[in-house]
C-alpha cells in the first residue's frame, strides 16, 4: 500500500530541546541542507509509523515571528508558502510565559498546532506546579507532556501527529488583543482577501507591529486611499508595537493563571550555582582561559597522533589507486592520483582534526557553557567590533581555518555569519606560520621571535581594519549587541554528540572534498603542462606574468610561483620552491638569501600571512556560505587586502631603510 | 528610584518602567521577555554585558542593551 505522506514542521525558541526532539524522532533518517540561497540550515527528517511517513522539517530556533532576523523570516515563509499540516511547537515547560508568545504568534498562521511540553524535569526542579489538562482545555491545543532528552513522549508525538491529521478538525482558542482588538478588526475590514496567502488577522497584527516586510508589501499592493486608512491607524499610537506584545503577555498570565503554581521562594538551581563562578568577572574568565586553551591543545594533540597514521594510510591508498591505474597513460594516471587524489586525500587527512574539534565544541554547545564563553568574552571582542560568540571561531583558526569556517555556525544572524567567516582567514594558522618561520629563520635569525609576534598582531590589525571596512561598506550592518538566552547546563547526550559530529563531517568531505579534487587537479595539469617540469609549465609562465604585479611588493617569479602553488595547501609554498629551486632545507636558505633582498622577504612573509586562504578553507567557505557570490569575494577581498597592505610596508620599508 | 539596568547591584531586583530605542529593538526585547511592568533580577555584572533574569529565563545583555532599559528600584538599593 501506498504511504500516506504527513508534513510537519517542527517549531520552538532556541535551547528547549528542539533538536534532541528532531533526532529522537529521526535518528539518522535526516539529512542536512540550507534553505534555498541561504546560509541558514535546513534539517529534513522521516519518520514511518503504520501506513504514514511523517516528513519532519526542522524550522530555526526563533522567538518570533517577526521579521527580526532570517531565521525567524524563513520559518514563518515556510509556515505560510509550504502549508505544512501540522506544526509541532517545543515548548520549555519551566519558561512557560516566554514561550508561550511563539505559540500566540504562530497560531494567527495556522490552525495545526500540537505542543511539546518539553523539559518536565527542569518544572519540577524547580518545583513549579503546571496542570496540564487545564493548559490543555484553555488553549484548546493537543499537549504532549515530555522530557525529550530522556526520550519520553516521543512515541506519543507520532501518534498525536496522526491522529490529530485524521481529524483535522483543531480550532485553537482565539487571541484576545484587549484594547487593540478594535484597531485590529478595522485593519482586517480594509484589507483585501487574499494577500500572499497571509491570513488577515495575522497582517493585521504584523501592520501594528511595524514589521517592515508586511508594510512594504501593503504599500505595494493596497490601493492607496485604503493604504492611508490603515496608516493612519497605525501610526495613532506611537508605541504599537510594543502594546501589541504586551497584550499578547496578557494573554498568556490569563491563561496560567491557576495554572501554573510557582512557589515563594525559588530554589537556586544548579546553573545560577555554577553561573557564579563560570560568569563571574574574574573566575569567569580565568576558567573561559582555561576551558580554551585545553579545548585548543587537545584538538591539536590528539589530531598530530592520528596525523602520521591517517597520512600512512591514505599514503597506501594512493599507491594502491596508482597501481590499480597502470592502465592508464603516464600523464593520465599523474593527474588522477598527484592532482585529483592528492586533493581528495588532503581533505580527508582533516578528518581527525574536524572530528576532535567538533566533539569538543558539540560538548560545549550541549552542556551550556558555549553562552557563558561569549558572555565572558564580549568585552574582549568588542575591541574587535565583534561580539562574544566570534572567540571561538576565531581561536580554532590559530590551529586551521577550516574548523575555524565552520564554528561560525554558533551566530545566528547572516551577516554577523559571512563577516565572521572572512575575517577568519586573516588569522594565520600553523602552515602559514611553518612557511614564515622558515624564512623568518633564514633572513632574520636574530629578530625571528620579535618578529613573528609582529605577524600576528599585523593579523590582529587586518581583522580590526577589514571588519570596519565590510561592515561600514560591503554589508552594512553593525555586528548585533549581545542578546542571548543562557540555557540551563547539562551533562551533554552522547547520541547527540556524535549525531552532531556526524553530521558535520559527512558534509565537509563530500562537499569540500568534491572543490578540493577539482582545485587540485587544476593547479597539478597548471604546474606540469606541457613538459611536465614546473620551471617550463603553465604555472610558471603565469608567475612570470604576475610577478610584473608583484615587482612593487619585491617578489620574483620563483616566489609568485610559490604563492600561486601555496593556494592548494600553505605548506607546499615551500616545497615548490624547492622543486623550482631544485634543492631543499638549508641549501634552498641559502639560494633565497643571494635571490631576495631581506625587505622583499619580509613582504613575501607578511603577503602569505594575508592572502587568499587555503584552498581547504576556500572549499570550507562555500560549504558554509552556500555561495560562489560570497566565496569568490572572500578570496577577492583577502587578495586585495594582502595586496595593498604588502605594497604599503614595501614601500615604507624601503623608504626607511631598516632590515 | 529609577536608573538605568547596568547600574543595578549584583542581586537586586527591579521593576522595567522603559525601553530607549527604535521601535524594532523594543519589539526585540520584548519577544525576549523584557517589557514595561515585568520584574528583573540583576544575576550577573561584568566590566561589559550583564545576566538578568526575566520570565524564569536568564539573558545575557550587551552593554548598550542594558544602557538603554530603565528600571524602577527600592529605596537604598534593596527591593
Amino acid at each position: 500500500m501506498e504511504k500516506i505522506k504527513i508534513r510537519v514542521a517542527l517549531a520552538g525558541n532556541p535551547n528547549v530541546g528542539k533538536s534532541t526532539v528532531f533526532n529522537q524522532l529521526t535518528g539518522l533518517n535526516q539529512h542536512t541542507g540550507n534553505w534555498p540561497g541561504k546560509t541558514v540550515e535546513k534539517k529534513v527528517g522521516y519518520v514511518e509509523k503504520d501506513h504514514y511517513i511523517l516528513e519532519i522539517t526542522d524550522l530555526p530556533g526563533i522567538y518570533s515571528l517577526t521579521a527580526n532576523t532570517l531565521e525567524e523570516l524563513i520559518s514563518r515563509e515556510f509556515i505560510v508558502k509550504e502549508k505544512p499540516d501540522i506544526v509541532i511547537l517545543i515548548v520549555d515547560a519551566s519558561a512557560l510565559e516566554r514561550n508561550l508568545y511563539l505559540l500566540l504568534q504562530l497560531r494567527e498562521l495556522i490552525p495545526n498546532i500540537i505542543i511539546g511540553l518539553n523539559m518536565l524535569d527542569i518544572l519540577k526542579a524547580k518545583r513549579y506546579k503546571l496542570d496540564v489538562k487545564k493548559l490543555e482545555e484553555r488553549l484548546n491545543i493537543p499537549i504532549i507532556p515530555m522530557i525529550a532528552s530522556r526520550g519520553i513522549g516521543i512515541d506519543e508525538l507520532i501518534n498525536k501527529v496522526i491522529e490529530v491529521y485524521e481529524k483535522d478538525n483543531l480550532d485553537p482558542t482565539k487571541i484576545d488583543y484587549g484594547e487593540l482588538e478594535e484597531d485590529i478588526n478595522k485593519i482586517e475590514s480594509i484589507l483585501p482577501e487574499n494577500l500572499e496567502d497571509y491570513p488577515k488577522r495575522w497582517i493585521a497584527l504584523k501592520l501594528l507591529e511595524s514589521d517592515p516586510i508586511i508594510t512594504d508589501l501593503c504599500k505595494k499592493k493596497l490601493k492607496r486611499e485604503d493604504w492611508e486608512k490603515i496608516k493612519e491607524l497605525i501610526e495613532k499610537n506611537e508605541s504599537n508595537p510594543i502594546r501589541v506584545a504586551t497584550a499578547r503577555y496578557n494573554f498568556i498570565k490569563k491563561i496560567l493563571e491557576g495554572v501554573l503554581e510557582k512557589p515563594e521562594k525559588q530554589a537556586i538551581s544548579w546553573t545560577e550555582k555554577l553561573d557564579e563562578y563560570f560568569t563571574h568577572p574574574v573566575w569567569g574568565s580565568f576558567l573561559a582561559i582555561l576551558i580554551v586553551a585545553l579545548i585548543f591543545y587537545l584538538t591539536f594533540t590528539l589530531n598530530n597522533f592520528l596525523a602520521e597514521p591517517v597520512k600512512n594510510v591514505l599514503d597506501f591508498m594512493g599507491d594502491k589507486l596508482s597501481s590499480l591505474l597502470v592502465f592508464l597513460p603516464n600523464w593520465w594516471r599523474d593527474l588522477l592520483i598527484e592532482g585529483v587524489w592528492q586533493g581528495i586525500a588532503t581533505i580527508l587527512s582533516f578528518t581527525p582534526l574536524i572530528t576532535f574539534f567538533f566533539f569538543f565544541l558539540a560538548l560545549l554547545e550541549d552542556s551550556g557553557y558555549l553562552a557563558r564563553l561569549a558572555f565572558v568574552s564580549d568585552r574582549l571582542m568588542h575591541i574587535l567590533g565583534l561580539h562574544g560568540k566570534s572567540l571561538i571561531p576565531l581561536v580554532i583558526s590559530f590551529g586551521c581555518n577550516v574548523p575555524g569556517v565552520m564554528a561560525t555556525r554558533t551566530l545566528e544572524d547572516e551577516k554577523d555569519r559571512i563577516l565572521l567567516i572572512i575575517l577568519d582567514s586573516f588569522i594565520p594558522c600553523v602552515p602559514r606560520i611553518l612557511v614564515a618561520s622558515f624564512f623568518l629563520s633564514i633572513f632574520f635569525p636574530k629578530q625571528a621571535f620579535f618578529l613573528l609576534i609582529l605577524l600576528y598582531l599585523i593579523s590582529f590589525i587586518s581583522i580590526f581594519i577589514s571588519g570596519k571596512i565590510l561592515r561600514t561598506k560591503v554589508l552594512k550592518t553593525s555586528f548585533n549587541p549581545l542578546l542571548m538566552e543562557l540555557p540551563i547546563y547539562k551533562i551533554p547526550n552522547p547520541k547527540l554528540v556524535l549525531l552532531y559530529i556526524w553530521d558535520k563531517i559527512k558534509h565537509f568531505l563530500v562537499r569540500a572534498g568534491t572543490v578540493m579534487a577539482f582545485l587540485s587537479a587544476i593547479i597539478w595539469i597548471l604546474s606540469h603542462y606541457p613538459t611536465g617540469d614546473i620551471q617550463n609549465s603553465i604555472l610558471a609562465e603565469i608567475s612570470r606574468f604576475f610577478s610584473l604585479f608583484m615587482k612593487p611588493l619585491g617578489f620574483n617569479w620563483e616566489l609568485t610561483t610559490g604563492l600561486l602553488s601555496g593556494f592548494v595547501a600553505k605548506e607546499a609554498t615551500l616545497s615548490t620552491l624547492s622543486a623550482i629551486y631544485g634543492v631543499s632545507g638549508s641549501e634552498l636558505g641559502k639560494i633565497l638569501l643571494e635571490n631576495i633582498t631581506p625587505i622583499a622577504a619580509f613582504s613575501f612573509i607578511v603577503f602569505q600571512l594575508l592572502y587568499i586562504p587555503c584552498a581547504s578553507t576556500v572549499a570550507t567557505i562555500y560549504q558554509e556560505t552556500k555561495s560562489i557570490k560570497w566565496t569568490l569575494f572572500s578570496m577577492g577581498y583577502s587578495l586585495m587586502y594582502a595586496y595593498v597592505f604588502t605594497f604599503i610596508l614595501h614601500q615604507i620599508l624601503s623608504i626607511i631603510g631598516i632590515l | 528610584m529609577i536608573k538605568k539596568l547596568i547600574e543595578m547591584n549584583k542581586g537586586q531586583k527591579g521593576r522595567v518602567v522603559a525601553i530607549r530605542g527604535g521601535r524594532g529593538k523594543i519589539l526585540r526585547l520584548a519577544e525576549m521577555g523584557i517589557t514595561p511592568g515585568e520584574e528583573v533580577i540583576l544575576l550577573q555584572k561584568s566590566l561589559g554585558p550583564v545576566i538578568i533574569k526575566v520570565k524564569d529565563t536568564n539573558l545575557a545583555l550587551g552593554k548598550g542593551l542594558a544602557e538603554s532599559i530603565l528600571v524602577e528600584v527600592g529605596e537604598n538599593g534593596k527591593n
